[in-house]
């Protein structure tokens, strides 16, 4: 039996063809394929680059869903450890464009492995001002505010 | 390219709740915005749910306790500088506040209650002079907005009475007509563990030649103690290890640990259900105290149980003589589990004399945001967020509002304008409430929703929806 395939569109205009199977992992495109079956989707704002690895991402985690009907402990270790190399190999501002990607497509299982991972980088700073340098944020504080902030947060745990 | 700053506040806050507590400071120095998502929802959530962490107090300072559990070990860390200058005779915890009683050099006792959380603090002052034997207790009223209240049982005095601090109107009152029930074993009123806003205290009937033990709850819903409540063993620990500690686990179950001999060993037992007037109990586990090298447990001061893992860490009263040298003491807690599981923990640090001893809260701390400040300058420090949100043209109230929005967008892009637009203008006129909200939006020509081209049922539900809005 063959499988239905759908088509979805990046920014670019480039099309993707993908199993159904594997895009209804997108809570969002699951409502989009039922109510439009035919259609094209457009997802105007993601480039191919990031839809791709959406696709990468739903892809492995579907044929680990379907293997074989029981998902033994080990196939989940598995996919856990693919989980950790797939977010490593990507540089901060594409996973930033993916974090978005998977809470704007509804991807929960993606969004909590994005935001983990930009959490164990903050979490591996020193300090604040490492956290900026690795974030590129601005520090909107004057000297006496951080002092205050300090103050406030001898947090001793 | 995105970067983190392009994440909306719902997005920020998925990542921050992952982060490690102990990761806290940082985040709010990083920058203002994570500080003040910081101040109103709980970040940092990552971990605390799965380890203990609980306070010590240790040569009169307060030290916070992590255990760590994969590798069963502590990490202690000391007192804050805020509290160099006093001696604390005991900490309490619930709810994420911590209440400590300090007594300065002149014996002046002061209370002092905290957030660690929120970094708030507030010091209060006791009605009558300080008593070395008054008990205190922290909990709060089951009222919707969830009062906290100190209880204070002044003991030693001539006459029993109980006083109640209020944190709400930040004042002392007296209880008529409320006297515990106690049995007359003085020496364990301090033994006591807080859950779902009550007190529970140990104690034992002085009076009974088996010296029986039994818990007797303060409910600070109605304000009074409730009756006997019998612990779950039938036979009496003996007389040596009489003392039975009681923990609160997470402040959903009580604990309890009873200690009788090599022989009978040693029991844990938690509640299955607490009510101020009702507890029942089962068996956690059981250990043969034959097992175990060292009699230290016997005098068990506190303790806290890890359901998951099945192991009771205990913490003995009095420090424990070290062998390198007679005249020194360390602080240790004994890490037990079953088939015989025995580990000793140095918690690091000397105390020259075993008559300080190290008592450890046995609540878990987990972190709330239940505000102590005074209420002037909880308007102030609103009224500097309300500054902020303006100036970085960051409107948290619209976040999640805003964002699903953006999701339809791929067809209702245009209406991105007309929110920016409100938004802008709310933000110029001062506004606050969203009754302006309303006044600005019905003032201006909301064209982009009508025209709208909606291209799926949701998008124009929502559309719809937005019109009716307006409208009304």
């Amino acid at each position: 039996m063959s499988k239905k395939m759908i088509v979805l569109k990046s920014s670019e205009g480039v099309s993707f063809v993908v199993e159904e199977a594997v895009a209804r992992q997108s809570k969002i495109i699951s409502f989009l394929v039922e109510e439009f079956p035919d259609r094209e989707l457009p997802l105007t704002n993601m480039t191919s680059e990031i839809l791709r690895k959406t696709i990468e991402y739903c892809k492995k985690h579907v044929v680990e869903d379907d293997g074989g009907g029981d998902s033994s402990s080990s196939s989940s270790g598995d996919l856990k450890e693919w989980d950790v190399k797939f977010v490593a190999e990507i540089d901060q501002p594409r996973l930033m464009d993916l974090l978005m990607a998977a809470n704007y497509l509804d991807i929960p299982s993606l969004l909590d492995v994005t935001c983990q991972k930009v959490a164990d980088t903050i979490a591996a700073c020193n300090d604040e001002k490492e956290i900026r340098a690795t974030f590129n944020i601005e520090n909107d504080f004057t000297e006496e505010e951080v002092e205050a902030i300090r103050m406030e947060n001898q947090y001793p745990i | 390219m995105a970067t983190i700053s392009d994440l909306s506040c719902d997005l920020v806050k998925e990542i921050l709740i992952r982060i490690p507590i102990t990761c806290l400071g940082a985040v709010r120095s990083t920058c203002k915005r994570w500080n003040t998502l910081s101040k109103y929802q709980l970040l940092c959530k990552a971990e605390s749910h799965e380890q203990f962490l609980g306070f010590m107090i240790k040569n009169s300072k307060l030290c916070s306790l992590r255990f760590d559990d994969a590798h069963e070990d502590f990490a202690v860390k000391d007192q804050l500088d805020l509290f160099n200058q006093v001696e604390i005779s005991e900490v309490l915890v619930c709810d994420g506040l911590l209440l400590c009683v300090t007594v300065t050099r002149d014996e002046i006792q002061r209370l002092m209650l905290w957030n660690p959380y929120l970094g708030q603090t507030r010091w209060i002052q006791p009605m009558r002079a300080y008593n070395r034997s008054d008990v205190y207790a922290l909990g709060y009223d089951k009222s919707t907005n969830r009062n906290h209240k100190i209880l204070r049982y002044c003991y030693g005095s001539k006459e029993e009475q109980c006083e109640i601090y209020d944190v709400k109107s930040d004042s002392w009152r007296t209880l008529d007509d409320v006297t515990p029930n106690w049995g007359r074993g003085e020496e364990y009123f301090h033994l006591s563990a807080s859950l779902k806003g009550n007190t529970y205290f140990l104690d034992h009937d002085g009076y009974d030649e088996k010296f029986t033990g039994f818990l007797l709850c303060f409910d600070f819903t109605t304000e009074r103690f409730g009756e006997q409540l019998h612990l779950p063993w039938s036979q009496e620990p003996s007389y040596y290890s009489r003392v039975t500690p009681i923990s609160s686990f997470r402040e959903e179950k009580l604990a309890a640990l009873y200690i009788c001999n090599p022989i009978s060993g040693m029991g844990i037992w938690v509640t299955t259900k607490a009510e101020p007037n009702d507890l029942l109990w089962s068996n956690f586990f059981k250990i043969n105290l034959e097992s175990i090298p060292c009699t230290d447990c016997f005098r068990a001061r506190s303790f806290f149980i890890d359901e998951g893992k099945k192991r009771v860490v205990v913490f003995p009263n009095g420090s424990v003589t070290s062998t390198k040298s007679k005249k020194e003491y360390y602080n240790a807690a004994y890490i037990i589990g079953e088939n015989d599981f025995f580990k000793t923990v140095d918690l690091g640090g000397t105390n020259t004399c075993h008559f300080f001893d190290s008592i450890v809260c046995s609540n878990f701390y987990v972190p709330s945001l239940v505000k102590i400040k005074q209420k002037e300058r909880e308007q102030e420090e609103a009224a500097l967020v309300l500054a902020m949100q303006k100036k970085n043209k960051k409107w948290n109230l619209a976040c999640p509002f805003y964002n699903n929005m953006c999701m339809s967008g791929m067809i209702l892009s245009q209406f991105k304008i007309d929110i920016d637009e409100l938004i802008g203008e709310f933000v110029e006129g001062d506004l606050t409430s969203f009754a302006d909200m309303k006044r600005v939006w019905l003032s201006r020509n909301f064209s982009y929703v009508y025209e709208a081209f909606p291209s799926s049922n949701l998008v124009f539900f929502i559309q719809s929806l937005l019109a009716h809005a307006i409208v009304i």
